[in-house]
């Protein structure tokens, strides 16, 4: 793995290279065996020289080596070098989009996969970076949002993308842009209140013409007749609207349809909360219009004042990097640092990381892993921060018995590292989804580029007949060879120190 | 009167008198052994006001019977319930004991040497002679009176939406209180003796949002407890009377009240019993569990949870309003009788919103009536006119022509008034049910103002600032305005420019009958200033004991929560300020502050 400090440079480099990434590297179509020096089946729980078997997609055996029967004619990838590890979760991004949605305040009827950008370089990163689940969503600047969706980072329709189509809202607690604390707040009351309002005058209307239509039968001699289309009552633990069954569903306003659903409880919702007075409101919100069980906070750094209100509401929350707030204390003026996910997990609190940055992004901030990982720089557990990026965004997505480990049964979605999770000197070697290979770093001609300095064919800036400064064949070229080689040695030293480190950490700990 | 409002009549007086209040549920005060002697006097006591009465003898015996069991079962009864509602916090039986030289009771009123007894947020007890339960804390101080109450701040308000120069009628402060940022500043705001501020979302738009009256503690929760139900008096409240020998008649009238009171509730509970004996117990428990409610917060609002909910004493306390305010970027500071205009017109929307659910429930009620009426006819007239259709559905076969139903038409149902969420809060200010603040300084503008509400007899006007009210003081008098002042020596604070200061103002208006509150011009960090303040205004003719009112009890009842908070009585909640001397002096040092009973300021923590 690595960060890739000027992605920004590589995507204009090079536009083509995904189809080769993504599509032709398909090994085995139906069964595939993943061999591993380790397999991390998922945080704290390991198999040495271990075996995963994929059939038609999902996981059957998960064992160690000579233990597990292996299918005849299954392909075989990996070997004693790798690790294997449950792919990432990434728990809610708005990374990928077309466009973010984010003019209208008020606007639920908009769905993500009118937005989502099958070919976006977000995807590619995402895949390099083991990322095999995430929950596209749009930003943060909105009232209430459109709806998300669950994609994986393959494929070139969003058809093929999807793992879960129509998910969950995404609400804000915080202010849009050109709102203030008060108006946001307003503006989301108002938003209920006036569903609540039209729902009742529907069925006002329907009250009413049920009893002209009676008294207009009495009134030629005959009864009334002709059952109307049933509806539903409405099930709402915030607050309901009596007598909703006179009203068929297919009479509601379509923009009423999925506010109602979520007041209803039947449909995830993501809030938004960029500073601690935000949590208070967003749960409130939540409870009152009766989808608190189906709500998950999504926080910015501030939000670690207010551990104590999430931590007694239950609901889990997604921290967004940075993962260190930093604030100047308003007295003394000084610098005041805290690590977020250390602060949530002390009250207990059950939280995912997720990558995308709120305010200004660093491509480091892109990187789930890496938030991950300074984490547990910042004094956080080992197994929490793996179980924040695997097993907890998948419950937090309703995905726990597809995603997030490695076990028979789930989906096929397992990364080949070749080093320690979370180290900034491993890469993701292979990427496999659902038993198919989506990634293999040995073509990633990207991340080539720019860590060998190696240039794609046909982009190089000397011309297009592939003429470079360095013929082949030269001095230069060899001087480069010879430092390529070094280089490795260096790393693979590097790697086996490392290794040894952890190990012995392992045995202490 | 409403016997809520007799009894709280009569605990005022009985508290001012030095009768003590305690609750059998602690048993502390219970076993000191003047107990069965001022049960006695309890019995004595309540037959008077009975046989004055006559009526009610053949209810008496079984109300003192039942006086006399209750209070452990009610007791074990109100602990259950406790349990059962989240929202309601336990009570921890938490007592404290102030005593001081000085305790002022109410503007004017004090007593000497005197003690202040708390339980779980509520003053229990005020009066010479009171003794502390044992584990009771005991605080010692040359002064105790309320805490005071800033009525034009912006303390723990969200800065973008505090001061927002464009608002919207229903948009609320509560909503932007951020009880994480600079905290600081409600902490010095505590040391200043300031307990609660009505804080106020965009007060300089030309027409602003919600206030709210909020407690400068966030995290204080006594809005919850249940308040202690107040239960005779025993011996200390002898003792007090034997002290108060001058005022022992008029001691003995008013507990007397207090007895009938309590005669009266036992009525009423028997009464109740009867009426469900049938029924479950559980009804019971919850009507008991009404009454052991404090009183309901006078406005419907949006339902908060802590931290806002518990420190909230008014979710509702006013709406705000501008005239002729210089807004940088937004509006045209000269409009100045457009905005007055403007404001009027929006006070005749919520007036006419008010009429028109008037005339809608008219409509509504003649409407279904008239229904009704027809309906019945209709179900009278149907075999008639089934027979009818029949036939003429028979005839038009036979003769191969069309059967056409007849057509019914009838008058729809009246359809509600459309309101916008805005004209619902404007409608609220219309009829007078939470006060209208507008900051205006110019005697034209205010002029202007008082002219345009001439339409509007109900509302209930709060002038702030009015630094040119001098010359208006009877027309604000006789509008019964009352004028929140912002002295400071300086320009600051000000309007730009305005350089011409009076701090003659507050005197000038109170002496001519207005209602004048002190406060610190809308800030986020003013509060703390608030005594000084007060003192500044003393210094230039205002009555000291107006301007100790203006900074309690007065502000309290100009806002609505002086049901709670604005004066040291029993029935309030405990936001008290332990002092070294007077109040207004600026040499003077607040030792302890207590919000909701709880101190959250002690000396050693400056």
């Amino acid at each position: 793995m690595q960060t890739t400090p000027s992605h920004f440079f590589a995507r204009s480099v090079l536009a083509t290279s995904f189809a080769l990434l993504t599509g032709g590297l398909a090994l085995g179509a139906d069964k595939l065996v993943i061999e591993a020096g380790r397999v991390i089946t998922r945080a704290g729980h390991e198999i040495k020289d271990g075996v995963i078997v994929i059939e038609n997609g999902r996981i059957t055996k998960v064992g160690k080596q000579g233990e597990v029967d292996k299918p005849w004619d299954a392909t075989v990838i990996g070997g004693p070098s790798f690790v294997a590890f449950p792919g990432f979760v990434e728990a809610q991004t708005s990374r990928g989009l077309d466009r973010p949605n984010e003019n209208i305040d008020v606007a639920p009827f908009l769905d993500i996969r009118d937005s989502i950008d099958p070919i976006n370089f977000a995807y590619e990163d995402y895949l390099r970076h083991g990322v095999t689940t995430l929950n596209v969503q749009q930003g943060g600047n909105c009232v209430i949002g459109g709806r998300g969706m669950i994609v994986r980072p393959v494929g070139m329709t969003v058809d093929e993308m999807a793992v879960r189509p129509d998910y969950a809202l995404k609400l804000s607690a915080s202010p849009k842009t050109g709102k203030s604390a008060a108006t946001q707040s307003m503006a989301l009351r108002r938003a209920f209140d006036e569903l609540k309002k039209r729902l009742e005058k529907q069925v006002q209307d329907k009250k009413d013409g049920k009893a002209r239509d009676k008294r207009e039968a009495m009134f030629q001699g005959r009864e009334l007749e002709g059952e109307k289309a049933k509806g539903r009552a409405m099930d709402g633990k915030g607050w309901r609207v009596d007598g909703l069954e006179l009203v068929p569903r297919g009479e509601l306003d379509e923009k009423d349809l999925q506010l109602l659903e979520l007041v209803e409880g039947k449909r995830d919702a993501f809030v938004w909360c960029a500073a601690a007075m935000d949590v208070r409101k967003a749960l409130d919100l939540a409870k009152q219009n009766g989808f608190l069980e189906r709500t998950t906070l999504v926080l910015a750094g501030d939000c670690w004042k207010a551990a104590d209100v999430v931590a007694a509401s239950g609901r889990p929350a997604i921290l967004v990097p940075p993962m260190l707030h930093v604030e100047l204390d308003p007295l003394t003026g000084k610098e005041v640092e805290t690590s977020v996910p250390k602060a949530f997990a002390e009250k207990g609190v059950k939280f995912a990381i997720a990558s995308e940055g709120f305010g200004p992004t660093t491509p480091s901030q892109q990187v789930l892993w890496y938030q991950a990982a300074l984490a547990v720089g910042q004094g956080l557990p080992r197994d929490k921060a793996i179980a924040a990026i695997t097993t907890v965004p998948a419950e937090i997505l309703g995905l726990a018995d597809r995603v997030g480990s490695l076990e028979a049964g789930k989906d096929g979605n397992v990364l080949l590292l070749d080093g320690e999770p979370l180290s900034i000197r491993t890469h993701v070697e292979f990427v496999i989804i659902e038993g198919k290979t989506a990634y293999d770093r040995s073509k990633d001609i990207r991340a080539k580029h720019l860590l060998e300095g190696q240039e794609p064919r046909g982009t190089s800036p000397a011309g297009v007949d592939g003429a470079s400064d360095a013929k082949p064949g030269s001095k230069q070229d060899a001087l480069k060879k010879d430092e390529a080689a070094e280089k490795k040695a260096a790393e693979e030293q590097r790697k086996a120190d490392e290794k040894k480190h952890y190990e012995s950490s392992e045995e202490r700990g | 009167m409403t016997s809520r409002a007799f009894l709280r009549l009569a605990l005022g007086a009985s508290a001012f008198l030095g009768v003590v209040l305690p609750q059998p549920s602690l048993g502390l005060l219970a076993q000191e052994p003047a107990h069965e002697t001022a049960q006695d006097d309890k019995k004595q006591d309540e037959k008077q006001p009975d046989e004055k009465k006559g009526e009610k003898k053949d209810e008496k015996p079984e109300a003192d019977a039942k006086s006399a069991k209750k209070p452990e079962k009610k007791d074990d009864k109100k602990d259950k319930d406790a349990l059962k509602r989240p929202k309601l916090a336990a009570p921890t039986g938490e007592v404290t004991l102030v005593h001081a030289k000085r305790v002022l009771t109410r503007p004017g009123e004090e007593l000497a040497d005197a003690d202040v007894l708390v339980r779980d947020g509520w003053i229990v007890g005020v009066g010479k002679g009171l003794t502390a339960p044992e584990g009771a804390r005991v605080l010692e101080a040359d002064v105790v009176c309320a805490g005071f109450l800033d009525p034009w701040s912006n303390a723990g308000v969200e800065p973008t939406s505090a001061f927002a120069l464009d608002g919207t009628a229903d948009s609320q402060t509560v909503e932007a209180l951020d009880p994480y940022e600079d905290t600081h500043l409600r902490r010095q705001a505590l040391r200043g003796g300031v307990t609660s501020a009505r804080v106020q979302i965009a007060g300089r738009a030309p027409i602003g949002g919600v206030g709210a009256i909020v407690r400068l503690d966030f995290a204080i929760d006594v809005a919850s407890t249940p308040k202690p139900e107040p239960v005779d008096a025993k011996a200390d409240a002898a003792k007090a009377a034997d002290k108060h020998a001058a005022a022992g008649d008029k001691a003995a009238a008013d507990k007397a009240g207090d007895k009938k009171d309590e005669a009266k509730k036992d009525d009423a509970k028997s009464d109740e019993k009867k009426a469900d004996e049938g029924k479950d117990a559980k009804k019971d428990d919850a009507k008991k569990d009404a009454k052991a409610e404090p009183a309901a917060p006078p406005r419907a609002a949006p339902k908060l949870e802590p931290p806002y909910g518990l420190s909230v004493l008014n979710p509702a306390a006013s709406l705000a309003a501008s005239i002729g305010i210089v807004r940088q970027g937004a509006g045209d500071p000269f409009d100045r009788i457009g905005e007055v205009d403007r404001l009027g017109s929006a006070l005749d929307a919520g007036r006419r919103l008010n009429e028109q659910r008037v005339g809608y429930a008219e409509d509504l009620a003649k409407w279904e009536k008239e229904i009704a009426d027809k309906e019945k006819q209709l179900e009278k007239d149907f075999k008639k006119a089934k027979k009818d259709r029949e036939k003429e559905q028979k005839d038009a076969e036979e003769k191969g022509k069309e059967f056409k139903d007849k057509a019914y038409k009838e008058d729809r149902r009246p359809t509600p008034p459309v309101a916008s969420p805005e004209d619902e809060v404007l409608a609220r200010v219309a009829s007078g049910e939470m006060p209208l603040v507008v900051e205006a300084h110019r005697a034209s503008e205010i002029r202007a103002l008082l002219d345009v509400l001439r339409n509007h007899p109900r509302v209930r006007l709060v002038l702030a600032g009015a630094t040119e009210a001098a010359p208006l003081a009877h027309e604000l008098a006789e509008r019964s305005a009352a004028v929140i002042v912002f002295p400071l020596p300086l320009g600051t604070g000000r309007m730009p420019g305005w350089t011409e200061h009076d701090l003659g103002l507050a005197g000038a208006l109170q002496s001519a009958g207005v209602r004048v509150l002190i406060g610190s011009g809308g800030s986020r960090e003013g509060a703390r200033d608030l005594a000084l303040l007060a003192g500044l205004a003393v210094g230039h003719g205002l009555d000291r004991d107006a301007a100790f009112a203006a900074l309690t009890l007065a502000a309290a009842e100009t806002f609505d929560v002086a049901d709670r908070v604005g004066s040291v009585e029993v029935g309030k909640q405990a936001d008290l300020l332990l002092l070294q001397g007077d109040p207004l002096s600026p040499a003077t040092r607040v030792q302890y502050v207590l919000v909701g009973g709880k101190v959250v300021l002690e000396p050693e923590a400056r």
